[in-house]
């Protein structure tokens, strides 16, 4: 168990100095068996930020603390943490019980203890019938729980993840996210997990950090990265349908209208325009009542528990997601309720976020 | 004239220009059109073999008849045990035993080690090394062919067995570890940075984890090396005279200008190849891999 | 700060680690035959003939200048050039026809694939001895089969006129490189995917259209390596040609390539400074070719956009 620290960690590929570094300036602070994850779209160095706590990448500049020690000078294998790979990384020559046993063996571990821990990590997930055979004969959902125990079997303070679910299939990915989670119940071990899935970082984690372009957009608990998004990146990357942004004007004191559309906003701010979010399950779709969007349905796509009305606002298009199936036809016209909505604000140019 | 169902009749053999519709890789040749065309390749493959193979069991006498006597009575085995009870065919077989497994130790130990290196450890300046070593397959061996036997005569080495084998690891070694790079950039980087975390230093994920994985390739390679070193008639001819010759120049003495042993030749013939044939066949499928898919990536 | 120099200190051992594993086999190469190279070009700066003594005068580049009048040198050019053409350029197209008609279903595809490496894998010494059985002038069993379907009236003398020989050698040395040669392209073919051809299909090409706009650009590289390779391989032939004609070169010279000339002017008339020159002739013309190949074929910009 272990607390994780970034002090200022930049990272800048040689080569490439005169553009934005890969990551710049992280600093946060990992606690001591939390499951955190890095999310991000690709590119914007969360996996080049769990290499360099791995060690399998240098600090260009910054510190890397484990429980108080620096250990961005230190080799990965003196680092006392695991990595689960995208694609598992098992070793194909070796059967199951000598990949697990791999890295036990590199560290001279004694045997019947290896053989212990081996039998005990596969054991937990499931693979123990497979302890014999070769990673080529296994399906990719065995394969990943052999790199997962072997991540197990060493014990370590910390786990690495890098996207491990991205190569399983969609109803494999969800059986296997709920096994995870139940996983870190039982060991309580510091996790830090990269993806580019806000579900899985959401259903995941203790707390989140959102990385863009190589920059923190905001470390925060699902729950703060959900309702009080600090930028309109985040906002716009959690949350599944998409959240509204929309420019608006100020046409009065407090009072800020979204062009073309009538939907006007109040909002305790001063600039001369922002950008307005608002979140597609929390408004509602009715008839007509004065400083409501009008707009035409678009399109109406079905999902069973809900559906999202697309709606074409003049200007812009605004997606409701409104309960089971709509009765609103494509071409309808129809009004967006946004009273029960939380409202968001962001600044145009720098996209922080303006109210409370 | 795309035709998707109606069996293709091969009728090509011979037709420079390629048949009408491209044919489609799941497409079956009609049934005439296919024997013929297996017939073909198969006889132009075999043929000067199985020729040469049935000069050599069968008295000479009997073949140079206008119409060649090839009744299995005739077979023997005569020139066979001629060949193999006497010295001076023998111990050049052996020293081209000797030669090509040595060789091909030394060049897979020193040309692997080079090899990962080159693979693993990209520099600059990588691909102009590579491309050397393709260049010296351009050296044609008669540019040094004089000054090896200066070079060896000095070092006492002429004629000696250890002069051929240092003199075959020079121009073998670029050839292993130009088929050796090809193998080792398959093994996936994730697998080298699990066994970084798992605990190995360089030296210890090199012998764990490249070299097993790249076994197959590995054992093509030797293979390769021996068959070049046991094919060589020119380096061997000028570098050796009667105590370190190889088989290929003894066979190649069975032949004169006037007149010939053909039966003698056709038998050296035979032992000289079936050796390499075998090893090559054995490892065709690695051979290829990793010849032809270095060319066509290159 | 530290962290700088730990970074550098560990891509200082990467690098040491490298070379200590590369260094051995680079050295070996680079002694054992970059200095005889050396020594050659030495050698070809002076008239040393052992038949004429041991006074070996420094002539600088006379030699060169010497081969390039020669008319024997001509000659061996020309013959070479017959030869190169024949086995380079005609075995790299055969080659891709086969290939194609190979790259379809059939059963027994698998062994002829197999057997595909067989005369490449021949030693040259044995195809000069098996091709000489099939050719010779009084024994050979092309000759036997020559007159009993009575398409000739007489032997014919296929390795005693000159014409005739390299037109023997040609055709040994087609044999022996045109399956590897059809492996190579195969290769090449089934890295072209399949869904280009069918929508080809869909836009009207026909087979031979097919062929000329997608199966060949696409076979680009494996052909300029093909070439490059078999342009080498021809240049250097060597042991089938002293199989074939007993060491001699030929009658008439008919089989003297340059590289033949330059084995004979060194040993046959221990002209060893003038066969220097040859052989380094010879090298440089090989480097030359494929500087060609590479220039005429090597990609361009706008062929990479048209090949998408």
């Amino acid at each position: 168990m272990a607390e994780i620290e970034l002090v200022n960690v930049q990272k800048t590929y040689p080569g490439r100095k005169e553009g934005p570094p890969a990551v710049d300036d992280l600093s946060y602070t990992i606690g001591d068996g939390q499951f955190v994850s890095l999310l991000g779209p690709s590119g914007c160095g969360k996996s080049t930020t769990l290499n360099m706590i791995a060690g399998l990448e240098d600090v260009t500049s910054g510190e890397i603390l484990i429980d108080g020690q620096r250990v961005d000078d230190l080799d990965a294998d003196k680092r006392d943490l695991a990595f689960v790979f995208q694609d598992y990384a098992l070793y194909p020559h070796m059967n199951v019980y000598e990949n697990i046993a791999f890295g036990l063996r590199m560290r001279k571990v004694p045997k019947p203890e290896i053989d212990q821990r081996v039998h005990d990590a596969a054991r937990r997930l499931d693979i123990e019938h497979v302890l014999r055979d070769k990673p080529r004969r296994l399906s990719g959902g065995q394969r990943q729980r052999v790199a997962l125990a072997r991540a197990i079997a060493r014990r370590p303070a910390v786990f690495l993840f890098d996207e491990p679910l991205s190569n399983l299939d969609a109803l494999l990915r969800d059986q296997t996210r709920s096994e995870l989670k139940l996983l870190h119940a039982e060991l309580g071990a510091t996790s830090v997990y990269v993806t580019h899935d806000q579900e899985e970082a959401m259903t995941l984690s203790d707390r989140i950090v959102v990385m863009s372009r190589g920059k923190l957009e905001q470390y925060g608990t699902p729950y703060e990265i959900y309702h009080r998004p600090a930028t309109d990146f985040v906002a716009s990357f959690v949350g599944k349908p998409r959240m509204n942004l929309l420019p608006a004007r100020r046409g009065g004191a407090g009072r800020y209208d979204v062009a073309g559309s009538g939907l006007g906003v109040e909002l305790p701010l001063s600039q001369p325009e922002v950008r307005v979010g608002l979140r597609p399950e929390e408004c509602a779709l009715r008839d007509a009542a004065p400083g409501d969007a009008h707009g035409t349905v678009k399109v109406i796509e079905p999902l069973g528990n809900a559906s999202d009305v697309i709606v074409d606002l003049g200007q812009a298009l605004f997606t409701v997601r409104v309960p089971g199936f709509s009765s609103v036809r494509v071409g309808d016209r129809v009004q967006v309720d946004t009273s029960s909505a939380r409202l968001h604000a962001f600044d145009v140019e720098t996209g922080r976020r303006l109210v409370d | 004239m795309s035709a998707t169902t109606a069996p293709r009749v091969d009728t090509s053999a011979g037709s420079p220009r390629p048949p009408g519709p491209r044919p489609r890789r799941r497409r079956r040749l009609g049934t005439v059109g296919h024997r013929v065309l297996v017939a073909l390749l198969l006889v132009y493959l075999l043929a000067p073999f199985v020729w040469m193979l049935v000069y050599s069991l069968y008295p000479s006498s009997a073949l140079q008849q206008a119409r060649p006597d090839l009744d299995p009575s005739l077979l023997t085995g005569a020139s066979y045990a001629r060949l193999l009870s006497d010295t001076s065919f023998l111990v050049p077989m052996a020293n081209s035993a000797v030669v090509g497994i040595s060789t091909t130790i030394i060049c897979m130990v020193l040309g692997s080690a080079c090899a990962y290196a080159f693979a693993r450890y990209r520099f600059r300046g990588r691909s102009t090394l590579l491309l050397g070593m393709l260049t010296v397959q351009a050296i044609p061996v008669i540019v040094l062919a004089v000054p090896l036997f200066i070079l060896l005569r000095a070092f006492g080495l002429y004629d000696r067995l250890p002069g051929l084998i240092v003199t075959y690891t020079a121009f073998i070694l670029p050839l292993v570890v130009w088929m050796l790079v090809g193998f080792f950039d398959e093994i996936p980087p994730s697998l080298e940075r699990a066994a970084r975390i798992d605990g190995c230093n360089r030296l210890q994920i090199m012998v764990k984890i490249a070299f097993p994985l790249a076994a197959p390739g590995l054992a093509a390679t030797a293979i390769l090396a021996f068959i070049t070193s046991w094919s060589d008639f020119f380096l061997a001819k000028v570098l050796t005279s009667t105590s370190a010759s190889t088989l290929p120049v003894k066979t190649a003495a069975f032949q004169g200008l006037f007149a010939m042993d053909y039966t003698s030749a056709a038998t050296a013939g035979v032992i000289t190849a079936v050796p390499v044939l075998v090893l090559a066949l054995v490892a065709q499928k690695w051979i290829i891999r990793g010849l032809v898919e270095g060319a066509v990536k290159g | 700060m530290s962290t700088v120099s730990r970074a550098d200190l560990r891509r200082r051992r990467d690098l040491r680690f490298g070379v200590g594993l590369s260094l051995p086999a680079v050295a070996v190469v680079v002694l054992l035959l970059g200095y005889p190279m050396g020594y050659a070009l030495y050698m070809s700066g002076f008239s040393w003939n052992d038949k004429l003594g041991s006074y070996h005068p420094f002539v600088g580049l006379g030699n060169y200048r010497d081969l390039l009048v020669d008319p024997a040198v001509h000659r061996a050019l020309g013959r070479t050039l017959y030869f190169s053409v024949f086995t380079v350029l005609g075995g790299v197209a055969l080659a891709v026809l086969i290939a194609v008609l190979l790259n379809v279903e059939f059963r027994g595809r698998t062994l002829v694939r197999v057997l595909l490496l067989v005369p490449w894998a021949v030693p040259p010494v044995v195809n000069g001895i098996m091709w000489k059985l099939i050719f010779d002038g009084s024994s050979g069993i092309m000759n036997t089969i020559l007159l009993g379907t009575g398409l000739v009236d007489e032997r014919v003398q296929w390795l005693a006129d000159p014409g005739l020989t390299m037109n023997v050698l040609v055709f040994a040395e087609l044999w022996k490189l045109l399956p590897f040669l059809c492996l190579l392209m195969l290769a090449g073919l089934q890295g072209i995917p399949t869904n280009i051809y069918k929508a080809a299909r869909i836009d009207g090409a026909n087979g031979w259209q097919r062929f000329r706009r997608i199966t060949l650009p696409n076979l680009r590289g494996p052909i300029m390596f093909a070439l490059i390779v078999q342009s080498m391989w021809s240049l250097k032939v060597f042991d089938t040609i002293y199989v074939l004609t007993g060491g001699s070169g030929g009658p008439a010279e008919g089989t003297t390539t340059i590289n033949f000339l330059a084995y004979l002017t060194t040993f046959s008339n221990l002209d060893r400074g003038y066969g220097a020159s040859l052989a380094v002739a010879a090298m440089v013309l090989i480097v030359l070719v494929t500087l060609m190949w590479v220039l005429l074929l090597g990609r361009r910009r706008e062929d990479r956009e048209e090949a998408r």
